[in-house]
């Protein structure tokens, strides 16, 4: 048996909450979980999987870790579920602190080795199950439980307060106005056609973004509102921690107030982690198995007003350009063809990536990672390494990566690995490429 | 209600059309619960707006209105951005004192109260009829009046960590602030704020992960749950709340078991105008959606939404608005409108409970449906049908050709 060796990193999340529980709160946590939540997909996965190591070379941490097999799928398993399993739950605190770096910092629950199981098993969920032990226990990286605990009141991720966020539309729309005549962002509107739900990162640091997915909305004269009140964040931070109690209020905040508003669907931007959260993952554990009212993915919207003719372009990007397919809209949702009617419409010069679409590499960013936050930054940017080189393959100046989280751990890859490309949101590139009728500039 | 014109058959108020002309930018019209007033925010220039109502506008104009209300009363007041100071601004009168921001403006039914949030300097509260709480707090979010108007409350912050600080967060930074004063207890969230018709305050609080409970004006149940959704009144000693148990979701009274009976979900559980029943939005199998009075779920089921119920004034009756296969409908104890519809708005009874009346909209516009039956007007725009008091006539606001009409019509004159 290869040795389980990692270097050191701390994150008070998990190793403070640790020192501070009584041990008697892992059982309790694990019992809880294995009796009272985890289904019969957990028993029949752990009794059908064979070991057979068809997964081991689908997964970027073990490829980018020069074949170490403990970072194999199957392996992550073994070591952590499968240990509970074995030990019938009696677990140290040491031992959670194993299980809690492989579930938060080795696996980005991108399923791709699913697709390479022959029988299907579902390793992202066998590793929720671990991550949501965990949280239980309260052993849950910092950045990610600082995130949840925001949500669990404010439904946003960085603790806004609610002026904040009416303010920060306020001002926006008036640089907007610098553009485009009479541009307006409705808050609260009711009876508007759209809700359009922005990621909690738009509000405070990333405006420009909200900014161009304002003026996109303006121009194709869609009848549109935001929240004015909580509920406008999509992000749900909480998914990462498996906080199922504050996941659930957050995707039921933003259907509320969707039905409150009296709106016809909600359209988020570009996200993988919301979009699984809000379309299906978080959903379903409130018994929903069809959406209630229609949920777009920033790839859907854009799609319906390119090809409706809404929105036109004006001028294609002659630059080599390369896709990055999120896992969570694309292996998970199947948007990928959507998607690159998209990158078509605004690129002369589109490369793919290989492998692409379904079977494309996790950017190592997702299913929390990056907002694991510092401490675990270079496991994810080894991680990333299958990614880096995918891109370089491509010899493209530009990354398309519709998801922020994406989008963020590219922009890390390239500079460590000094890939030397811009890495775009399709809302940035749409709203600099549309054409916008000479009535309406300001 | 009583006192609003349930004779004059049709009424142009407005001419909606000419505002298009005269001002650089119209927001949404919103109208008067009587029909008598239609009012949007108008730009009169780039970046200077005010409020205009029937036509007429206020002298005054501002750099922003927000949450322009038409109140109960006949006033009109809203929130306005002036020299760059938030204030509110009631019949063109503007309070004394201004904010560094204003938001969320309510009123109470009787419109004794009006209140919003404000933020002054780094602290945050609610200013009640033009007088700021005494004491304000690191955050003040959402606001509620009781139905006398005489309490005002929010969630508030009253501790203030420094970000990243997880296990001072854990040990609970929030609670609820009546009237300025806040409950002696901290929460790590506290959500579902309600007041009894005499002004008691309920909430769900959270302890921790996994645990929930209720707080009635701040005091704790003993019982504890692993989750929990919104508490409701059912009288003023008696509080409802659905719970997770080991079984499903189920509802609780005042702690202990109300329903035998356990769903996949269960909320917005709603008690009769008499207070004898109860009626829930619950999902008695993965995705089946449906209602549930006193714990019996309807037989029918809907497969995507089902919205909070509503009880005819008699309390015999129960409906809700439904989707299923991508359209909006209604249903009325379990049997659903043959009809559907791209939206449909929440519907109202007639005051005997014979009759069941919502705005619905297909292809971009909007129509009466009368007991399922589609009305015979079709409308640009529409508000919510409302019965008379004697239940023989409907107000319908709506604009019809760029004109606001107020009309009051008889039952048979909707559908004839």
């Amino acid at each position: 048996m290869v040795k389980f060796e990692r270097k050191p990193v701390t994150d008070i999340g998990i190793d403070e909450t640790l020192n501070r529980i009584d041990e008697s709160k892992i059982k309790r946590a694990i019992d809880w979980v294995l009796k009272r939540e985890a289904s019969a997909r957990l028993k029949s996965f752990v009794e059908t999987c064979m070991r057979c190591g068809m997964c081991t070379d689908s997964c970027h941490h073990y490829l980018a870790h020069e074949g170490d097999p403990t970072y194999a799928p199957a392996a992550k398993v073994k070591q952590t579920i499968w240990d509970i399993l074995n030990k019938k739950g009696n677990v140290s605190k040491d031992e959670i602190k194993k299980y809690a770096r492989i579930a938060f910092s080795e696996c980005n629950l991108c399923r791709r080795c699913v697709q390479f199981c022959p029988f299907g098993i579902d390793i992202a969920y066998l590793i929720s199950l671990v991550r949501r032990i965990c949280c239980l226990i309260g052993a849950v990286p910092q950045y990610i439980q600082d995130q949840a605990l925001s949500h669990m009141q404010t439904t946003n991720m960085l603790w806004f307060r609610q002026d904040e966020w009416l303010d920060t539309v306020q001002w926006l729309e008036d640089e907007l106005r610098a553009e485009v005549k009479n541009a307006r962002i409705p808050l609260g509107k009711k009876d508007a056609e759209v809700l359009y739900l922005a990621h909690g990162l738009e509000a405070k640091y990333m405006t420009g973004l909200l900014t161009n997915m304002a003026k996109i909305m303006n121009v194709a004269k869609i009848d549109w509102t935001m929240p004015d009140c909580d509920g406008w964040d999509y992000t749900n931070k909480a998914f990462y921690a498996q906080d199922h109690e504050t996941l659930q209020k957050v995707v039921r905040t933003h259907y509320e107030v969707a039905f409150k508003l009296n709106v016809k669907r909600i359209v988020m931007g570009e996200c993988g982690h919301a979009y699984r959260t809000g379309i299906y993952e978080g959903t379903r554990l409130m018994g929903w198995k069809e959406n209630p009212i229609p949920y777009l993915h920033g790839v859907e919207f854009f799609y319906e007003l390119l090809k409706s003719g809404k929105i036109k372009i004006s001028q294609k990007i002659k630059e080599p350009v390369t896709l990055q397919d999120p896992c969570n809209i694309i292996r998970y949702r199947g948007l990928g063809e959507k998607l690159r009617y998209i990158v078509n419409t605004l690129c002369e010069n589109f490369i793919e990536m290989t492998p692409k679409d379904d079977h494309n590499y996790c950017c190592s960013a997702g299913g929390g990672m990056i907002d694991a936050g510092p401490p675990w930054k270079m496991a994810r940017i080894e991680g990333g390494r299958i990614k880096a080189e995918q891109i370089r393959d491509t010899g493209a100046k530009i990354v398309i990566a519709p998801c922020h989280t994406c989008h963020k751990g590219i922009e890390d890859l390239n500079d460590y690995y000094k890939l030397g490309v811009h890495v775009k949101f399709l809302t940035d590139m749409i709203a600099e490429q549309m054409e916008i009728p000479e009535e309406m500039r300001a | 209600m009583f006192n609003w014109d349930w004779e004059t058959k049709e009424k142009l108020v407005c001419d909606v059309s000419e505002y298009n002309d005269k001002f650089c930018l119209v927001h949404e019209f919103i109208v008067s619960p009587d029909g008598e007033k239609i009012a949007a925010v108008v730009e009169i220039e780039d970046k200077r707006v005010t409020p205009c109502i029937n036509g007429k506008t206020w002298d005054d104009t501002f750099e922003r209105v927000c949450f322009l209300r038409l109140i109960t009363d006949g006033s009109v007041a809203c929130l306005v951005l002036k020299n760059y100071e938030w204030t509110m601004a009631k019949d063109e009168v503007l309070l004394d004192e201004t904010f560094d921001y204003a938001w969320n403006l309510q009123f109470s039914k009787d419109a004794s109260c009006v209140a919003f949030n404000v933020k002054k300097g780094d602290s945050y509260g609610v200013c009640v009829n033009g007088k700021v709480w005494d004491n304000l707090f690191f955050d003040a979010r959402d606001l509620f009046i009781a139905p006398d108007g005489s309490k005002t409350a929010c969630y508030v912050r009253t501790k203030n960590p420094q970000l990243l600080d997880i296990f001072s967060f854990k040990e609970g930074v929030w609670t609820v602030a009546v009237n300025g004063i806040a409950w002696d207890k901290n929460f790590i969230s506290v959500y579902g704020l309600t007041f009894s018709s005499q002004g008691r305050a309920a909430a769900t609080a959270r302890l921790s992960q996994q645990e929930f409970t209720v707080a009635v004006d701040g005091n704790l149940w003993n019982e504890i749950f692993p989750n929990a959704w919104e508490p409701v009144f059912v009288n003023e000693s008696d509080i409802c709340v659905p719970v997770k148990t080991e079984k499903g979701w189920s509802l609780v009274l005042n702690g202990k078991p109300l329903w035998n009976k356990y769903f996949v979900q269960l909320w917005h559980q709603t008690v009769s105008p008499d207070g004898k029943k109860i009626a829930a939005v619950v999902s008695p199998e993965f995705g089946k959606w449906t209602v549930a009075v006193d714990g019996v779920a309807w037989t029918r089921t809907f497969s995507q939404a089902v919205l909070p119920p509503q009880f005819s004034p008699d309390g015999k009756k129960v409906a809700s608005v439904v989707r299923e296969n991508n359209l909006w409908t209604v249903a009325v104890d379990g049997v659903a409108w043959n009809e559907g519809f791209e939206r449909v708005w929440t519907p109202q009874f007639s005051p005997d409970g014979s009759h069941i009346v919502a705005k619905a909209e297909r292809q971009g516009v909007f129509f009466i449906v009368l007991d399922g039956k589609i009305g015979k007007d079709v409308f640009d725009m529409l508000w919510e049908p409302v019965f008379s008091p004697d239940g023989e006539k409907i107000l319908v606001r709506c604009i019809k050709n760029g004109k606001y009409y107020r009309k009051i019509l008889s039952i048979g004159e909707i559908l004839r």
